[in-house]
Order: structure tokens, then C-alpha cells, then sequence
């Protein structure tokens, strides 16, 4: 789980994030909104199953 | 809207908070916890979003676009390391009876009551103002639901302050002892979280959904204003990677560390396990009430921009302005969710800390010049203690308001949030290396911290303090005093990085600096040492018993007893010394009605006196070590009635601690008690000892398993073994079995001709003939047994040189022909003698080739003309021969055993109809020698072709197998 | 009193060569069988008086022809010798079981093997 953490601090931070920080946007949203939010909710998912699993 | 009507909703709301509180205290009482679930557990974290999260998040997207995401996604980042982390702070505070941060590290440095009260002090400075913050969003709240005017809010603000204090004092200081949970509070926080989110969900979805059309609408607009189109990417907001990765790293620390995040994650929490659903919940939660906030802060600029409106209220004035005023009520009902369940659990946090850290132990200290009537200076104490605390709640509180009203009015709510933040980050060096460094000291901890929380007043709150009336702008641009490297902007002209970044990466770096370096400089206490091992190696602990006391030398047992008695009161004592009689039978040599406290019993002070006697000769007959080992042999002529265990004493402490923090609690032990505590030397041999008994632990169990494994090892040898010495067996058998039949026949026959001298010279002869083929055949069998073994072992060698393969085809054919002709056989050889050159063995192929054909020659049905046809040709990098028969085949069963030496010894009493039954087994050996294949195809009564590939070239590591009887 | 009969059956020629020599020396009538299933033939059609086993045969082994020869009333008085190389306990033990009169491990005596041969014959 330290690894899920680390891997996601990397994926949500510069210089990865900075490839994501551009105007265009997907269905009308703004590509670094989409691409924070869904990484986070991917984080969270990861997070839950990795919990479920251990019990 | 009406102000009565608000106030009435406000006051109405929190009505209701009280009812829920007061219901959660009940079904406590009756042992029916509403708080005993996972799902409370991760809302009550959620007061992490405060009304800073609530209305300032908006705010700060509206100017800096997506950058207030950091502070929630930090947490979100951290919480998959829980497990590890808060999973530890939580078993050491269970195990330790902490109830605060300050607690915890004033605990784990030596229990510096110094340590604790600087811990509780910068909380108070750094966390007031987010306090005051909280009051403020309440305050200005107020006045935007009812369109007053900012004169307003200070009434609003003294109000909420005032409920929200006796709210706090109802709740959440009704006991003394601050390891008994809050229930009440923990709910009425819980459903304060879910109403914040509810309402902001639903004020998120009116806005986007209500007034745009949808997601993409709210963004479409946004990106034909190029002031919000900037907003879309962090580079347009000027949001550096530095600042970003800041924003991160404070919120991860914050979420650990504030006083009221801990005290909901770590107090508060029931069961360990309960963290695994936080872990995602909590997160997820933060993410859901992230969703609008964009949404939100581009709908406001793009209706109300330009109407004077701070985006901080874009929550409450955006349904205002639509004509949605019940909604907007709403809103503000979960706005003031937000700040009320922040400031409750913050104001019990900070209340427990300011009693147990700055006014316990000076209190403890007196009664150390006046022994007599101890009694009734502890059970005033205890009393005190409860007062204090609900005077520091109103205290804090009062701070706050006057924050408030002094400076805290013109500050963004953001700012303040982060710089408090910046503040308890001070402690993530001392906390965790306190978890997981069992080198860091107090002095390191304790400068570190100061030094770093120095820096942080310097860089993070000087500059707030700029402004007319207060300090001068040259402060800022020119450095305190004039010097340039005194910026605090600037620090030591360390110019570039933003505002908060630079802040933090100086406060860090001193304090990280200091801790580490002066805890390497100076060697640890006996005390510090102790509770280094208790923190670190907390996990590996399986019980209280194995742990070090802290103490040494008999204290009387009255004087801890009345100790006791004073603060937790008649029953909580007796309750809790049976429990510890109950776990230690051999600590209290007395029975357990004895412990019972009554009326009737003589007063300590009469008690001490001879008891104290007991105790002094007892210090003069026994080393300090002896007494140390009685806590685990315990000579029961030792343990007088009166004399306390050591362990004894450990455990008082640790009921105490959760009343009086631990420092205050170890203060009061030693001079009430006059116990001793325990030196440097005893605590380092201990520990030592402990160690090396988990260490020799964790050998034993290397060893168990390599055992274990050594075992299996052994055992599956052995079976092979067992495998090989069956086939060895049954080989010997067979081999014997087909020795003796020629044996038979030439005995049979030598003695027939011993006994008849009468043959005729016709059958004499022929009767000499035949023993003569037998002893041909015996020894045929011999030198193939030989072979065989040879082969077997390994120790076979190949003389390889270029042959034409043609040439020995024709040699073995020639070999065969007289058994071939005497079987009317008919041999068809087709090998070209264009074949290339073949790298073998010349007599070992010969052998193979001989073998093939009379088996080939034997296979034949009697009554058919037998006819064989030996074939040859090229394949990739091999040549290819093949011996075909037109005999009674081979059944697909048997074609998988005839390649095994004495194939019938599987069905030993059927013969295989020809040849010795070691022909085939041999032939495969010597193709294999040769890295080459042999194989069959056949049916019954179909005839059998049998395949020798042989290749080209020899392979140099297939070699390998045999490789020593290939070297020269 | 008539020659007796004998049953030589061994799939190895010269054994059966060496042992139809004695026998008729002896004077007995010699019979002689390759393999399992014509040692079986031979005994329904005639009634030995004797038959010289072996035991590792290409088709039906031996101890299968002796249970059989034994389920005959009809050959009641018929002796069996079992000349086997399998010389271990189990063996010589499964052959007595069988229904053996004795049983002689290769490589025999000739002249031990013709004593027997006389001995269950003249108990007769």
C-alpha cells in the first residue's frame, strides 16, 4: 500500500502532472480536472479493493 | 431573508445537534453504541472540511483555479499508508493512555512535560486562528443570508461562540478522564459531516445542472472569458510544481497531526479494523465534495462577477441572487456544520492539552513539600482538572473570538487555514521519527521544533502582520532591521519559490536539521530510551506484561492507592486495581478484598509510617537489579503487604496519564510516591535483554523454517531414493533372472555329459555346442549389463569421428545377414552415400544399428516373409534413419516402456518375447550420448518403424551432462 | 504299469533339449510345451502324470497353468515341479500356493532334479 501511495504522489504531481496541464478539454471538461479527479477516484478504488482483499 | 427566521434555523439546527448528542451519550451508557461503526469513524474524520473547505474553496478556485484540490488530495494520497502509520499512532496511544498530540510526543520524548507544553503551545498560536476563522465564516455567513450589515456579524460571531462553547462543555468535558470517548460529540460530527455534504451537493448540482446546462456548459462559458479560461490549467494560475507539491505535503501532514484530526482518528477511535474502510471512505468523501467546487466558483464569476461579491460567498450568493432563498438557508446550515464540528472537536482537543501540558504539571509539583493530606489534594486535583478544562475551552474560544475581531476580519480564509497548517506540520519530524527512529531525543525534538516553528512565525505570519498601524513594509521588502538576508519572503535570499513553499521549506529545515543532528549528538535518556522502545517497536509487543516498567523500588501501596482514589474516584480505583490483580496474580500478595477500599480502613497517614520502615530496609538489603528481577520471580517474602510492584506502579501511571497527561502523570507518581525511577544503566540492560529475546526469537524461527525446509529436502530425497532403489532392486533381479536361464542350460547339459560318456559323437557335439552358445550369450548379457551400468553412471565416452553413415549401414547389415537369412528376412537398404559426413561414434553406432535390425528381424510374424527396409535422409542440422519392419508391431502401451531397461520386469512373470530386454534401453542411451532422439511408430500387427535423429553438429552445451567423460 | 508321462514346458529350446534327454533316458513318454497356452492344451487332451513348470512364459506364466491343472478333477494325481529362475521366497511361496509338488529354482542339478522326479513318481 506505501507503493499504491507513492506510485499516485508521483502520477498527481510534476513533472507528470504538467502533461495533463494544457487547455483542451474532454466532453466540455477541462483535461487536468479529468485527469485529477478520475486519478483520485482510481487511487481511492485501488485503496478499497486493496483493504477488501487483506481481510 | 429574515434574520429571526435564520437565527431560529440556526439555533434549531444545533437543538438538534444537542438531541443527537445526548442520544449517542445514552446509548453509550446502555452499552448500544451508535459510534461503534466504520461509517461514523470516516465521517467524523471528514471535519477535516471545515468552512474553509466549505466556502473557501470556491473562493480560492475562483482565483487560482484548480489549486485548492491539493489540500484534498493530499489525505488522499496518505491514506493508503494508514495501515501503517495511523494504525501505529492508534495502538501506541491505546497502549499508552494518550489522548492528545501533545501527549504523544511529550510521551515519547521521556514524557517532558516541557516537550508537551511547548507541543500545546504551538498548537494554540497556530490553530486559534483557524478557530477564529471558522468564527469568522459563521459571522460573515450570517450577514450574507440576511443581507445585514458587517455590524452585524460581531453579534453573530459572540453568539455562535457562546453555543458552541457550552456545547463543548456539555459534550465534550464531561469526564476527567479523556481516554472515556466522546460519543455524543463523534455522532453529532458525523451527522454534521453528512449534512455539509448534502447541502453542498446539492447547491453544486442547482448550480451546475440549474443554472448551465450541465458540466460542459459550466466550462463552455467559463472558456469565453479568458480571465476563467486561464483557470483551467495550473501554469495560467501561475501554480508552481513547488507549490503544488507544498499544497500536498501540508494537508498529508495536517490530516495526521491537527489537534482535532487527531483527536477524532485517534481518540475517538473504537476499533482498529474501523480504518480500513476509512481509508477509502474518508477520500472518497473528500472527492465527492470536490466535485462542484470548479462548477461552483466559474457559475459565480460568470453571474455575479463584477458585483462587488468576495468569492468566498459565491456558495451562499449564488441561490441568493437566483431567488432560491431556501436553498441558500440550506447552504448556510452546512456551512455552519462545517465550522461548528470543527471548532467543537478542535476546542476539546486544545482544552485537553492546555489543562494536562501547561497547568497539571505545575500543580503537580506542590504537593511534593506538604506529604500530609495527600488525600485530599489529589481528589481536588482531579477536580481541578475538570475545571481547568472547561475554562481553557472557554478560553480558547474567547482567543478566538478576539482573533476575530482584532486582526482576523480582513484575512482570506484560505491563507490562515494553510499557515496553521504550516504550524502542526512542525510536528511530522518528531512524530515520525518518534514512531520509527529509536535514536530521536528530547533535546533534538524539543529544539527542532522550536526552530522550526521560529522560522514558521518569521516566514508565514510576520508578513500577515504588515499593514498600517501594525509593522512596517520595509519589514517585508527590505528585511527586519534592514538586512537583506532577515526577508522573510526571502530567507537568507533564497528568492523564488512561492509564499507557503518557502516558508515550509525552511521551518522543515531546521527542524529536521536540529532533531536529527542534536538527537545524534546526545546520547538518549534512560526514560527516552524506554519509550523509544515502547513507540517503535509497539507492533511487537503482544502484551503489557513485556513491557519495561519504568519505575524501581518499592512505593507504598496506601500512597498509590489514595493516588488513585483521588483522581478516578472509590469505584473507578477499585475497578481498576482488581483488573490489574486479576492480570498480575503475583504483584498484590493480598486478597483481592483487601485492595477494596472502605471506611473502616486506618487513613494512609497512619498506614505510611511503619510501611515506609518496611520499604527502607528493604532498599538497604537489595540492589536496585534485585529488585527489578522480583517483578517477574516475585519471593512472595519479598512483597510485604504494603509494598507496591513495580509493574504496579507502571499501571497507575498510565490511568493517570489519560487524566493528567503523561508527563504530569509521571511528575505526580515520583514525588507523591517518592518512588524511584529506574536508572539509565537498568532501562539499557533491559532493553538489551529484550531485544536480544526477540532477536534470538526471530533466529529461532529462521531456523524452524530452514529446518522445516531441510526437512522436506531430505524427504523428498529420500522417496526419490527409495524410487531408485526399487528400480535398482528389480534391475538386479531381472538381470540375475536372465542369467540364469544359459546357466541352467549349460549346467543341464555340462552334467549330462559328465554322466553319459556313452553319446554318441553327434549329440555330444551338439550338446557342446549349445553350452558353448550359452556362454556366448551369458556373456553377450554381461558386457551389456556393463554397458548399461556405464551408461548409467555416467561414465561413458563417445570417440567421435566423421563417418558415412552409408558405409556403417552397410557393415551392420552385413552383421545381421546370417540371422537374417536364417529367418528368410528379406533386408532392403536405401541410404545414399551422399549424406554429409556424420561426427559419431563408430562401434556405438554400430551397436544401435545392429540392435535395430535384429530386433527388426526377431519382430517378424511367423508364417510371413519378414521384411526390413533400413532408410536415411537430411533434416535441418540432423540426419535422420529409420529401421522399418513388417512384424507383429508394438501396442501404443508397450511403446512407452520398451526404451526402459528390462521392460517385462514390469509384469514379471510374462517374458517379453526376444532379446535380452536391455537392447532398446541402450540403444536410446548411446542416441542420447550423442544428443540425438530415437522414437517409434507402430501398431499390433502393423509392422514398427523406429526413428534415430542424429545431429549435424555437436552442440556444445548439450554437451554438458556428460561434459567430463568429453574432456580429453 | 505303464511309462509315465511327462510334460516338459520351458520356452528356452535348449532347457527343454536338456531336460527331454534326461527324461528319456529315464524311459519316460515325453511331452513338450513352448508356452502356457499349449502347456494347457496338452494337459486337457492328455493325462500326465507329471509336469516339469516353468514359470516366466511369453503368453500364460506358470502358476496360472498350475491353478488351472488344479481345478481339474480329472488330473488330480498329475505332480507339478516348478523349474523357475525366480528363486526368491515370494516366489517359490506363490508357487506352492498354486498348487506346486515342489519347486526347484534354476539352475538345478540334473541329477537332484531326476531324484525328485523319481521320488514323487514312485509314491504313486
Amino acid at each position: 500500500m506505501l507503493f499504491v501511495a507513492g506510485l499516485f504522489a508521483v502520477l498527481l504531481n510534476y513533472p507528470l502532472l504538467a502533461a495533463f496541464d494544457h487547455a483542451g478539454r474532454v466532453a466540455g471538461v477541462p483535461v487536468l480536472y479529468l485527469y485529477v479527479l478520475l486519478t483520485w477516484l482510481l487511487l481511492i478504488g485501488i485503496t478499497g479493493w486493496l483493504v477488501r482483499g487483506e481481510r | 431573508m429574515p434574520q429571526l427566521l435564520v437565527i431560529a434555523f440556526s439555533f434549531g439546527y444545533l437543538a438538534l445537534l444537542f438531541g443527537v448528542a445526548y442520544a449517542a451519550e445514552r446509548r453509550s451508557a446502555a452499552r448500544k453504541s451508535l459510534v461503534a461503526n466504520p461509517y461514523v469513524y470516516a465521517l467524523s474524520m471528514a471535519v477535516y472540511c471545515t468552512a474553509w473547505a466549505y466556502y473557501g474553496s470556491v473562493g480560492r478556485a475562483a482565483h487560482q483555479g484548480l489549486g485548492f484540490v491539493g489540500i484534498y488530495l493530499g489525505p488522499g494520497l496518505l491514506a493508503p499508508a494508514w495501515w501503517l502509520v495511523l494504525r501505529k499512532i492508534i495502538r501506541v496511544c491505546r497502549q499508552q493512555r494518550l489522548t492528545s498530540i501533545a501527549d504523544f510526543i511529550s510521551a515519547r520524548y521521556g514524557k517532558s512535560a516541557a516537550l508537551g507544553a511547548l507541543v500545546t503551545g504551538v498548537c494554540v498560536l497556530g490553530v486559534v486562528p483557524y478557530i477564529a476563522l471558522q468564527i469568522k465564516a459563521i459571522a460573515s455567513s450570517f450577514v450574507v443570508l440576511t443581507g445585514g450589515q458587517e455590524a452585524g456579524a460581531s453579534g453573530a460571531a459572540l453568539f455562535a461562540a457562546g453555543t458552541l462553547a457550552v456545547f463543548t462543555i456539555l459534550f465534550g468535558v464531561r469526564s476527567v478522564e479523556a481516554t472515556e470517548r466522546h460519543e455524543g460529540v463523534v455522532l453529532a460530527v458525523a451527522l454534521e459531516s453528512l449534512v455539509k455534504l448534502l447541502a453542498f451537493l446539492l447547491l453544486g448540482a442547482f448550480v451546475t445542472f440549474g443554472l448551465f446546462g450541465g458540466f460542459a456548459d459550466v466550462f463552455d462559458q467559463a472558456a469565453a472569458v479568458p480571465a476563467l479560461r486561464q483557470l483551467f490549467t495550473l501554469k495560467g494560475t501561475g501554480t508552481t510544481g513547488a507549490e503544488w507539491l507544498t499544497l500536498l505535503v501540508l494537508s498529508m501532514s495536517a490530516v495526521l497531526l491537527l489537534p482535532r484530526q487527531f483527536q477524532v482518528a485517534v481518540v475517538e477511535n473504537v476499533d482498529e479494523n474501523h480504518l480500513r474502510k476509512a481509508m477509502w471512505l474518508f477520500p472518497l468523501y473528500l472527492l465527492v465534495i470536490n466535485v462542484f467546487v470548479l462548477p461552483i466558483a466559474f457559475g459565480g464569476v460568470l453571474r455575479l462577477g463584477g458585483r462587488g461579491f468576495d468569492a468566498d460567498t459565491f456558495v451562499l450568493a449564488l441561490p441568493l441572487a437566483t431567488g432560491h432563498s431556501w436553498l441558500a438557508l440550506l447552504t448556510y446550515l452546512g456551512g455552519l456544520s462545517a465550522a461548528s464540528s470543527m471548532i467543537i472537536v478542535e476546542t476539546i482537543a486544545l482544552s485537553v492539552m492546555m489543562s494536562n501540558h501547561l497547568l497539571m504539571p505545575l500543580l503537580v509539583r506542590v504537593p511534593a513539600t506538604r506529604p500530609e493530606g495527600q488525600r485530599r489534594w489529589f481528589a481536588y486535583l482531579g477536580r481541578i482538572a475538570l475545571t481547568s478544562r472547561r475554562l481553557a475551552v472557554v478560553l480558547v474560544l474567547a482567543l478566538a473570538y478576539g482573533y476575530y475581531a482584532g486582526v482576523g476580519r480582513q484575512l482570506p480564509l484560505v491563507n490562515t487555514g494553510l499557515v496553521s497548517f504550516a504550524a502542526v506540520a512542525q510536528f511530522l519530524p518528531a512524530v515520525l521519527g518518534g514512531l520509527y527512529w529509536k535514536g530521536g531525543t528530547r533535546r533534538g525534538a524539543t529544539l527542532g521544533l522550536l526552530a522550526g516553528f521560529g522560522v514558521w512565525f518569521f516566514t508565514l505570519v510576520l508578513p500577515t502582520l504588515v499593514g498600517p498601524g501594525r509593522l512596517p513594509v520595509s519589514v517585508l521588502s527590505d528585511g527586519v532591521g534592514g538586512l537583506g538576508w532577515l526577508r522573510p519572503g526571502a530567507l537568507f535570499g533564497l528568492d523564488g519559490l512561492d509564499y507557503l513553499s518557502h516558508g515550509l521549506f525552511w521551518s522543515w529545515f531546521f527542524n529536521v536539521g536540529l532533531y536529527v543532528g542534536l538527537s545524534l549528538a546526545w546520547p538518549p535518556s534512560a526514560l527516552e530510551l524506554r519509550q523509544a522502545d515502547v513507540f517503535v517497536d509497539v507492533f511487537r509487543r503482544r502484551s503489557l506484561a513485556e513491557e519495561i516498567t519504568g519505575w524501581q523500588g518499592s512505593t507504598p501501596l496506601p500512597d498509590v492507592r489514595a493516588l488513585l482514589l483521588g483522581f478516578l474516584g472509590k469505584r473507578r480505583t477499585n475497578q481498576a486495581l482488581r483488573a490489574f490483580a486479576e492480570r498480575f496474580p503475583d504483584a498484590l500478595s493480598f486478597t483481592s478484598d483487601q485492595l477494596t477500599v472502605n471506611s473502616s480502613q486506618p487513613s494512609p497517614t497512619e498506614q505510611s509510617a511503619p510501611s515506609k520502615l518496611t520499604t527502607d530496609k528493604e532498599k538497604l538489603t537489595s540492589s536496585p537489579v534485585h529488585q527489578f528481577t522480583t517483578a517477574t520471580t516475585s519471593p512472595p517474602h519479598q512483597l510485604t503487604a504494603n509494598a507496591a510492584d513495580p509493574r504496579l506502579l507502571t499501571y497507575a501511571e498510565k490511568l493517570l496519564a489519560g487524566t493528567l497527561g503523561p508527563a504530569s502523570a509521571r511528575l505526580l507518581l515520583a514525588s507523591v510516591a517518592g518512588a524511584e525511577e529506574i536508572s539509565y544503566d537498568n532501562v539499557v540492560g533491559i532493553l538489551k535483554e529484550s531485544q536480544q529475546l526477540l532477536e534470538a526469537n526471530r533466529q529461532l524461527h529462521k531456523q524452524r523454517r530452514q529446518l522445516q525446509r531441510l526437512t522436506d529436502e531430505l524427504r523428498q530425497a529420500y522417496d526419490q531414493l527409495q524410487v531408485l532403489d526399487q528400480q535398482k532392486d528389480e534391475f538386479l533381479y531381472t538381470v540375475t533372472h536372465e542369467l540364469r536361464t544359459p546357466l541352467t542350460s549349460i549346467r543341464a547339459l555340462a552334467e549330462i555329459l559328465a554322466d553319459n560318456p556313452d553319446l554318441e559323437v553327434e549329440e555330444r557335439q551338439h550338446f557342446q555346442l549349445t553350452i558353448g552358445r550359452e556362454a556366448e550369450r551369458l556373456t553377450r548379457l554381461i558386457s551389456l549389463v556393463l554397458d548399461l551400468e556405464k551408461f548409467e553412471s555416467g561414465q561413458a565416452s563417445l570417440v567421435r569421428t566423421p563417418l558415412g553413415l552409408a558405409e556403417v549401414v552397410a557393415e551392420a547389415v552385413e552383421a545381421v545377414a546370417q540371422l537374417a537369412r536364417e529367418r528368410g528376412t528379406e533386408l532392403r537398404v536405401d541410404v545414399s552415400a551422399s549424406l554429409p559426413s556424420l561426427p559419431a561414434d563408430r562401434d556405438r553406432l554400430m551397436q544401435v544399428l545392429i540392435n535395430l535390425l535384429s530386433n527388426a528381424i526377431k519382430a517378424a510374424v511367423p508364417g510371413r516373409p519378414g521384411r526390413i527396409a533400413v532408410l536415411a535422409w537430411p533434416a535441418a542440422d540432423a540426419l535422420l534413419l529409420c529401421v522399418e519392419d513388417n512384424g507383429k508391431g508394438i501396442s501404443l502401451a508397450e511403446q512407452h516402456q520398451i526404451f526402459d531397461k528390462f521392460f517385462q520386469a514390469q509384469n514379471q512373470t510374462m517374458r517379453k518375447p526376444e532379446g535380452s530386454g536391455l537392447g532398446l534401453a541402450i540403444t536410446k542411451k548411446i542416441v542420447e550420448l550423442h544428443q540425438g532422439r530415437i522414437w517409434v511408430e507402430s501398431a499390433p500387427e502393423q509392422g514398427a518403424r523406429f526413428f534415430v535423429e542424429l545431429p549435424l553438429a555437436v552442440p556444445a552445451r548439450a554437451a554438458a551432462p556428460f561434459s567430463p567423460s568429453f574432456l580429453p | 504299469m505303464s511309462t509315465p508321462a511327462i510334460l516338459l514346458v520351458d520356452d528356452e529350446p535348449t532347457i527343454v533339449m536338456s531336460l527331454e534327454f534326461l527324461m528319456r533316458k529315464s524311459g519316460y513318454q515325453v511331452g513338450i510345451a513352448r508356452n502356457g497356452t499349449e502347456a494347457l492344451a496338452a494337459l486337457s487332451q492328455t493325462p500326465y502324470d507329471l509336469v516339469l513348470l516353468d514359470v516366466m512364459m511369453p503368453d500364460v506364466d506358470g502358476y496360472q497353468v498350475c491353478r488351472q491343472l488344479r481345478q481339474n478333477p480329472a488330473r488330480a494325481a498329475t505332480k507339478v515341479i516348478f523349474l523357475s529362475a525366480k528363486s526368491q521366497p515370494a516366489d517359490v511361496q506363490k508357487g506352492y500356493d498354486a498348487g506346486a509338488d515342489l519347486y526347484i529354482p534354476k539352475p538345478f542339478s540334473t541329477r537332484q532334479l531326476m531324484q525328485k522326479v523319481r521320488e514323487l513318481l514312485g509314491n504313486e
